[in-house]
């Protein structure tokens, strides 16, 4: 008897307990949106930043209950394969990030103008280099904001200066007396054959080279024309007509011709490949003693180290007087096709605070693009190469080709991106001498993508 | 035996012997130079000229920080000193052991000093630095499942093809080859909105499924093996009451090991390395196969060509020790005819 | 085992049987294939950057491959000539690495190991590695050749070099043909050599009596899935040469394969219709190949096992 009226109780009770769960109002459970986030334009897909920028998710999940984010990665030789894959199999990311100039140019009309955002929310811009706002204010919209901007600077080996007791490039801006002409000069002085001649003198003998003055530019050629008074993009301010067998684009290419194969001062493309095997850049042997490269090359760094002791100088002027530090750039980009595009910029504000900046840009390798942040920058690195002067990079930005960019868009990019390098590897691997004909060649072809494009989009 | 048959199979073999080891070295040189790659240091994978021996630039430590060791001349004797800084073309060297003891020199007429060391770190570091064992376990299942499925679908088909006759069989096998001769490129995106349709994406099931239904490269290799075999044998079987499956199973299949063996270890291979379908069927690093992972120590902006040939050494080791022990079903010896004569 | 019931004739029963066993291929053709392949005919007529759905439909993308487009007969040429050189060059060292390592030379599996693990190596390493062999200056085939006085070229710095040199390094993974060779040489009964050598033939006729006809249609499918994949060469061209001057198409454009210039124009230049115009142009060529190829075969290809289709 007991025992069943201690059920009956129970019973009741749970009867009881039901009815009223299913009477009382439950509080609405929204899913966070998730944002993700596509790595792949640029840096972030190795290893060690991985793991570092999902422990950024992590710490972002934990602190926001609203939106989660994901990070996705691609590697870059495929990224524009997986990135269309998506697009067009409707599984758009929310954010592209990084992603640089080029970036954003190859999938030019995928992203959204964020400027009624920044001017909503009264986004304070004026922490950010101004040249580096710029370079993101494209014709009709404005597509991101800086994380990292990556300048140019000459580096060069001060052991190979010392040797040939040659006088080191200056490190400030607004030395005259520092051009490509002085470039050149030095360069041959440094320029030795297997027999300690150097390339000035009359004994010098060009087929056994033992170290090169100059390792060029290592940009794509379109950072080379700004340098000769030209345009980076080789064409008309409205995208119609080329312009690349003749100013910027000519001299620029000739110069690259004569410093290889009349000058020899840079190896050439086949010298390149059969000596410096596997390098990123010939600088690393020891056996270069300059060259001009983006701040990104210090992933190389320790390379540089293990080729002697280096340091950084300013860029040099063009014959007209033109000093441009060719400069890349990281910023995000939100898809047109991101079905949360409000929380997508709400992340991408979040990732850019100072002090997640600061952190990004140590896992990217960039300089944050936030004037505060440039001194704690240049400490870090000079915590690590106590030798050499990191103000030099932060002085580049000033001179940075902003506008046009050399990474900015044109029609038929890439095409006319393939077309240009494909001129340049003429010139370097001296298949052909005659520079002239190659930029005539060039132009026609290009001249012909772009009649394509605008026949289809009148 | 006729000694001048005797003499020119002794030729034959020393010729032999000489094109193989020829064709090792070819061959072997390059394996020898991802292992030493493996082990070098982080900041001197490629040097000028490329370095077979593993070899670091010294630092030593002096008060926390560490300094590059040089050979230098001081005073007429060569000692080796730690540079601590450098003034333009002057460095001020010390000695490790009495970093009072300074000197001040031209940088340039010493030398840094290297020893040769091997650093096995390189590949704990490579394992550690991705989700190994997640990597591995989803690899094992592509592989594994992959494998079965291909391996039963193909010798099915192949089969098929092979001991059946019908007005459709030719034009069914022209149209299996020639889905192999569309580049895949142009049918990526198609066949990715397909496998997104069904609720695939970032599963590991376009991987596995596909396989079983056959593939027109195992279908034809095997298909062109069956058709070697002589007929009497199924005749035999089939007077015997064997139906086609009967046949299928004790008379074709045990005459086929070698084909089979192959197309199990190209199966198998070919699902251990292949990184492209992983890349973009794939989105959860939860989901990744070790040839994805393998592919992000290969990201630009980054120096981690160490890393790189040390994880692919690791990834070469199970296929090649699978092949070697595979190797007995490919020496069948005596290869049992039964019928003829 | 009666599966089909007496009342269908032999031959239809035959054919049923043979229908089922392909049937998996079949099923997975319709669930899994054909779609796809209809769909990129479909583009080739179109205009498709993949990020909006195809317009302009019509013949222009075929009219200008075959009238405006050099860069469609250069890609063409490179790729035919490195076909041409490397499908005989393969199919003959495979099979004589193969005949080689039939032979009871000491330690069989481990000289056939070496010379497979090429082919079992991930394709990013092998770029790399492949850097060591062609250097000019410190690479093996140029010592190899300077011993001999030679003095190597370019080779995949060199646009006149990079595709001779991505031929030789085709051979270097030779090991998987040889496998293929390998196990048919390995399925040929040596009672036929016993016999024959009864009767008194040598080594030469044996070889050309014996072992060529019965390893026919091994050779047959090597040279098929041969023309198959040379005319679609591209993921060790890609790899190798996308970080060359010149970016895809290498130096001068001297590696732009058919397949490269494909990628090219339908993940770079967003351009899928005019990609898919010029698969399925390769598609036809690569058929009318492998058909030629085919009904040769009728003359210097034995099956032990033939049936005669009717």
């Amino acid at each position: 008897m007991q025992r069943k009226r201690i059920s009956t109780v129970l019973a009741v009770l749970m009867a009881i307990s039901m009815v009223i769960t299913a009477c009382t109002p439950k509080p609405v459970v929204t899913e966070p949106v998730k944002i993700t986030i596509f790595v792949g334009f640029g840096a972030g897909s190795d290893p060690d930043s991985q793991e570092a920028l999902n422990t950024i998710a992590g710490e972002f999940n934990a602190s926001h209950t609203d939106l989660q984010v994901e990070f996705m990665y691609s590697t870059w030789e495929e990224h524009t394969t997986k990135f269309s894959t998506l697009l067009a199999g409707d599984l758009v990311p929310d954010l592209a990030f990084p992603i640089g100039i080029q970036g954003i140019a190859e999938f030019y009309d995928e992203w959204i103008d964020v400027s009624p955002y920044i001017l909503r929310d009264s986004y304070d811009t004026t922490d950010f280099y101004g040249p580096s706002l710029q370079l993101l204010n494209f014709n009709e919209k404005t597509i991101g904001l800086p994380l990292g901007v990556y300048p140019s600077v000459t580096f060069f080996n001060e052991d190979l200066f010392d040797a040939a007791s040659v006088a080191y490039p200056p490190q400030q801006y607004g030395d005259s007396s520092w051009t490509l002409q002085k470039m050149v000069e030095i360069g041959q002085q440094l320029t030795l054959d297997e027999n300690g001649n150097n390339a000035a003198s009359s004994s010098f003998d060009p087929t056994k080279i033992a170290q090169w003055g100059w390792g060029g530019w290592c940009g794509p050629f379109r950072t080379v024309p700004g340098k000769f008074g030209g345009n980076p993009l080789g064409m008309s301010s409205d995208f119609k007509v080329a312009e690349m067998d003749s100013g910027g684009y000519l001299e620029g290419m000739q110069f690259l011709y004569d410093s290889i194969f009349n000058w020899h001062i840079r190896p050439s493309s086949i010298d390149e490949g059969s000596t410096f095997t596997g390098m990123d850049f010939t600088f690393e042997s020891g056996k270069v003693a300059m060259f001009e490269c983006f701040s990104w090359a210090s992933y190389a760094f320790p390379n540089f180290t293990t080729g002697g002791n280096w340091n950084v100088a300013s860029v040099p002027a063009g014959p007209y007087g033109d000093v441009v530090s060719p400069v890349n750039a990281d910023t995000f980009a939100i898809p047109a096709h991101s079905t949360h595009p409000d929380q997508a910029w709400e992340v991408a504000k979040w990732m850019m605070e100072p002090d997640m900046q600061n952190r990004l840009c140590s896992i990217f390798g960039c300089i944050p693009s936030r004037k505060s942040l440039a001194g704690g920058w240049i400490d870090s690195m000079a915590a690590e190469y106590p030798n050499v002067d990191f103000q030099v990079f932060i002085d580049s930005i000033d001179y940075m080709d902003a506008s046009p960019n050399n990474e900015s868009w044109v029609p038929a990019y890439s095409k006319v991106w393939d077309a240009t390098e494909n001129a340049m590897s003429r010139i370097l691997s001296g298949e052909s001498s005659d520079v002239r004909q190659v930029m005539t060649d060039l132009q026609t072809e290009v001249q012909g993508y772009l009649d394509e494009y605008w026949a289809a989009h009148p | 035996m006729i000694p001048s048959k005797r003499i020119n199979e002794g030729i034959v073999r020393i010729l032999s012997t000489i094109l193989l080891s020829i064709g090792m070295l070819i061959v072997v040189t390059p394996l020898v130079w991802m292992l030493v790659s493996a082990l070098k240091p982080r900041d001197a994978v490629n040097t000028f000229p490329p370095q077979w021996i593993p070899t670091d630039q010294v630092k030593v430590a002096i008060n926390g920080k560490e300094y590059f060791l040089y050979d230098i001349a001081v005073n007429g004797e060569q000692r080796q000193l730690a540079l601590l800084e450098k003034n333009g073309a002057i460095g001020i060297f010390v000695n490790p052991q009495n970093p009072e003891e300074s000197y001040n020199l031209s940088v340039a007429s010493g030398k840094r000093v290297t020893q040769i060391k091997l650093h096995w770190e390189n590949f704990v570091l490579a394992v550690t630095k991705v989700p190994f064992g997640r990597y591995i376990l989803n690899t094992l299942l592509v592989v594994v499942f992959g494998t079965i499925g291909t391996v039963a679908s193909c010798t099915l088909v192949a089969y098929g093809f092979a001991r059946f006759r019908s007005k459709a069989m030719p034009i069914l096998f022209l149209l299996l080859l020639s889905t192999i001769m569309l580049p895949p490129q142009v049918t990526l995106i198609p066949t990715f909105i397909v496998f997104k349709k069904i609720g695939w994406y970032d599963t590991l099931l376009p991987l596995i499924i596909p396989a079983f239904f056959a593939n027109a490269w195992d279908v034809f290799l095997l298909r062109q093996f069956f058709m070697t075999l002589p007929t009497e044998l199924d005749d035999a079987a089939r007077i015997d009451g064997c139906g086609p499956f009967g046949i299928l199973w004790h008379i074709i299949i045990p005459q086929s090991y070698p084909v089979i063996a192959t197309v199990t270890i190209f199966t198998v291979i070919y699902a251990w390395n292949d990184f492209y379908a992983p890349l973009i069927y794939l989105q959860n690093q939860e989901h990744w196969t070790l040839a994805l992972g393998l592919q992000s120590f290969n990201a630009v902006y980054t120096n981690l060509g160490n890393l790189l040939m040390a994880a692919s050494t690791l990834m070469v080791i199970p296929p090649i020790l699978m092949f070697f022990f595979a190797q007995k079903l490919f020496i069948q010896g005596v290869v049992i005819s039964g019928i003829k004569g | 085992m009666k599966l089909f019931p007496k009342s269908i004739s032999m031959r239809k029963r035959e054919s049923l049987w043979g229908y089922l066993f392909i049937s998996p291929w079949i099923i997975g053709f319709l669930l899994f294939t054909i779609g796809p392949m209809i769909a990129s005919l479909v583009f080739s007529f179109a205009d498709y950057d993949i990020i909006s759905p195809p317009t302009n439909f019509g013949l222009s993308n075929y009219i200008k491959l075959f009238t405006n487009d050099p860069d469609f007969w250069h890609s063409l040429g490179i790729t035919a000539t490195y076909a041409l050189l490397a499908i005989p060059l393969n199919l003959v060292f495979g099979f004589a690495l193969a005949y080689l390592l039939n032979q009871k030379v000491p330690g069989l599996a481990f000289w056939r190991t070496i010379f497979y693990i090429p082919s079992v190596l991930a394709g990013v390493a092998v770029a790399i590695l492949w850097g060591l062999i062609f250097n000019p200056k410190y690479g093996i085939l140029n010592w190899f050749l300077g011993l001999f006085g030679i003095h190597g070229p370019g080779w995949l710095s060199s646009p006149d070099w990079a595709v001779p040199a991505l031929i030789l390094m085709s051979l270097w993974s030779v090991g998987g043909g040889m496998i293929i060779y390998l196990a048919g040489l390995q399925s040929i009964p040596t009672t036929f050599y016993e016999a024959a050598q009864l009767d008194g033939a040598n080594g030469w006729q044996q070889f050309f009596r014996i072992t060529i006809p019965l390893m026919s249609p091994v050779i047959l499918y090597n040279l098929i899935i041969g023309i198959i994949g040379t005319f679609q060469y591209f993921t060790e061209v890609y790899v190798l040469t996308s970080g060359l001057t010149g970016g895809p198409g290498g130096p001068a454009k001297s590696t732009l394969f058919y397949n490269v210039y494909l990628y090219s124009n339908a993940f770079r230049y967003m351009n899928m219709g005019y990609a898919s115009a010029l698969a399925w142009v390769l598609f036809v060529i690569v058929l009318l190949l492998t058909l030629l190829v085919f009904r040769s075969s009728a003359a210097w290809v034995y099956y032990e096992g033939e049936l005669q289709n009717k």
